[in-house]
């Protein structure tokens, strides 16, 4: 058997194995991945009183990059440190299995994980803040490559922390800076300049930039460079968590 | 040379924040197809040195072949020779027993068929067929164990090193895993490196052992050969009715030669129950470990 086969039918077998884990992520989805973005979309829209605009669009838009963030960010997190805690990833690594066909499969899985979701909110806006949902063809680059830099933090965050209660503590943390701390939610004339230059940093900013082109249509200078920053931040996060994971002896 | 699997050289552990060395300047062989077993309390440093051996902990010096070559220049044919199984139990989480099997069949390489005709197989040679539907989370202690072994011996790879395989398992179950490593070993040439505090239950396969304490090997041999160390000591016990007035037992070690003499001493209406024994390994481990004069 050659070596890409071998590595595609270990990244399929573990996708598997990783998709297993709807038995647990089905409740907090509920919770966490649609209860809480409509929450924050009803309150948002109350406070800003817009119905199908420009401010209905940014908060539609930061509640399906929160809805990714908790199924991708803090899920990812959760199951790498899960996994470092209870033995699974050195039985993993006593086993001719890729450590970076595990991580890829963890992230791919999750992905799929975050998809109903991802539907149920974009239900709740167009139903509640008159937005427009026409997604494109481009919405599947979009919220595949969104997805993966955001569970690559994910994975990063699971490698670094010591234990699963503080992988949890901390992916939480860092996805309300990075929802919070960035046009997002709000646009950005109305963020401080630095603010908006600290952003730059953030996935979350070219994930929700993404989002809002891609599924409500609001016009982009830069729908492409966003994909690609993505996309950076994706492979850098991910090749961050594999090196921790192979380097924890 | 070629009988050697493991060959560890000077191998030595420290953890800075504990400020101990786990492994100290350990140094020994492991044959192909024996039963070697680790024999140490707690925090002797058994866990450190299973974990260097299959890679999972990098030594601070020293170094551990396989097959004579250094593990880290080889971890491919380390990952594919030698199937290890942690002390931790709970590392399938949500898949239920025969997913586990079945998924790490097909990760050892097994194709759908072959890994489900396995699953089938480790399910019965187990016992965890009625547990087969069960979540890995959801089993008692004892069965996830058994799911830990089942694992580990998916793939009938030729060496196995288990970290406490008998941990939470009942006195049945603990007979029963004992008799299937006997049995692979037997039928399959399996190699068996395992560490325990089950001393009593490891005598019925163990071919070698090793007594750890605070880091070193304080004794390494076939249990005979220990014993012969220990001067060929014997177990004396018996029930006594003189003995401080009411029924009570008495017991003592004493040399082999002795034995005549013993046993005319207590043949009398106050003795019932004598029982003579050969040392067992849990004798020689209190032995060795109990031992202030030793290093």
């Amino acid at each position: 058997m050659s070596r890409t086969r071998r590595y595609l039918d270990q990244l399929s077998i573990l996708c598997l194995v990783q998709l297993r884990n709807w038995r647990w992520t089905w409740k907090p989805m509920l919770v966490m991945g649609i209860a809480t973005p409509a929450l924050i979309m009803f309150a948002l829209a109350a406070l800003s009183g817009d119905r199908g605009g420009d401010d209905a669009v940014h908060i539609a838009g930061g509640a399906i990059t929160l809805t990714l963030m908790f199924q991708n960010t803090n899920r990812v997190a959760q199951n790498f440190a899960y996994m470092k805690a209870m033995g699974t990833l050195d039985l993993f690594r006593t086993m001719p299995v890729s450590l970076n066909a595990l991580t890829y499969a963890t992230v791919t899985s999750f992905f799929f994980l975050s998809l109903p979701g991802v539907v149920a909110t974009l239900l709740v806006a167009r139903l509640f803040l008159d937005v427009d949902v026409r997604p494109g063809l481009v919405a599947v680059p979009v919220l595949l490559l969104a997805a993966w830099a955001l569970a690559g933090l994910g994975a990063a965050i699971g490698a670094l922390c010591r234990s699963p209660e503080t992988s949890s503590s901390v992916s939480l943390a860092t996805s309300m800076a990075l929802l919070f701390l960035g046009p997002v939610y709000i646009p950005a004339d109305r963020l401080p300049d630095w603010l908006t230059a600290l952003s730059h940093a953030s996935p979350s900013t070219y994930a929700s930039s993404a989002v809002r082109a891609a599924f409500f249509g609001q016009p982009t200078d830069g729908l492409w460079l966003d994909l690609v920053v993505l996309l950076v931040f994706g492979i850098a996060f991910s090749a961050l968590s594999r090196r921790v994971l192979a380097s924890a002896r | 040379m070629a009988d050697v699997v493991f060959s560890v050289r000077n191998l030595t552990k420290s953890y800075a924040a504990r400020g101990t060395r786990a492994n100290d300047d350990l140094t020994f062989d492991v044959v192909r197809g024996e039963i070697f077993g680790v024999l140490g309390d707690n925090g002797a440093g058994k866990t450190t040195l299973v974990r260097q051996m299959v890679g999972l902990t990098a030594p601070d010096s020293g170094s551990v072949e396989l097959f004579g070559r250094d593990i880290r220049q080889d971890l491919p044919r380390l990952r594919t020779t030698v199937s290890f199984m942690p002390q931790s139990s709970d590392a399938m989480n949500r898949l239920t027993v025969r997913e586990s099997l079945y998924y790490i069949a097909r990760l050892r390489g097994a194709g759908r068929v072959a890994a489900r005709s396995e699953t089938t197989s480790q399910l019965e040679t187990w016992r965890l067929g009625e547990s087969a539907s069960t979540e890995a989370v959801k089993l008692s202690g004892g069965q996830r164990r058994l799911l830990q072994l089942a694992i580990a011996t998916t793939g009938r790879l030729p060496v196995l090193v288990l970290d406490e395989p008998t941990n939470d398992l009942d006195p049945l179950n603990r007979e029963h895993v004992w008799a299937t490593l006997s049995a692979l070993n037997r039928d399959l040439g399996t190699t068996v490196f395992f560490i325990t505090h089950d001393a009593v239950e490891a005598e019925k396969i163990i071919d070698r052992v090793a007594i750890m304490r605070g880091g070193r090997i304080l004794a390494l041999g076939e249990p005979h050969e220990l014993r012969r160390e220990q001067g060929r000591r014997i177990r004396v016990a018996y029930r006594d009715r003189s003995a401080g007035g009411g029924l009570s037992w008495q017991r003592y070690a004493a040399d082999i030669e002795d034995l005549p003499a013993i046993a005319g001493s207590l043949v009398g209406d106050d003795v019932t129950d004598l029982l003579v024994r050969t040392e067992t390994i849990e004798d020689l481990y209190k032995s060795y470990v109990q031992n202030p004069a030793l290093p």
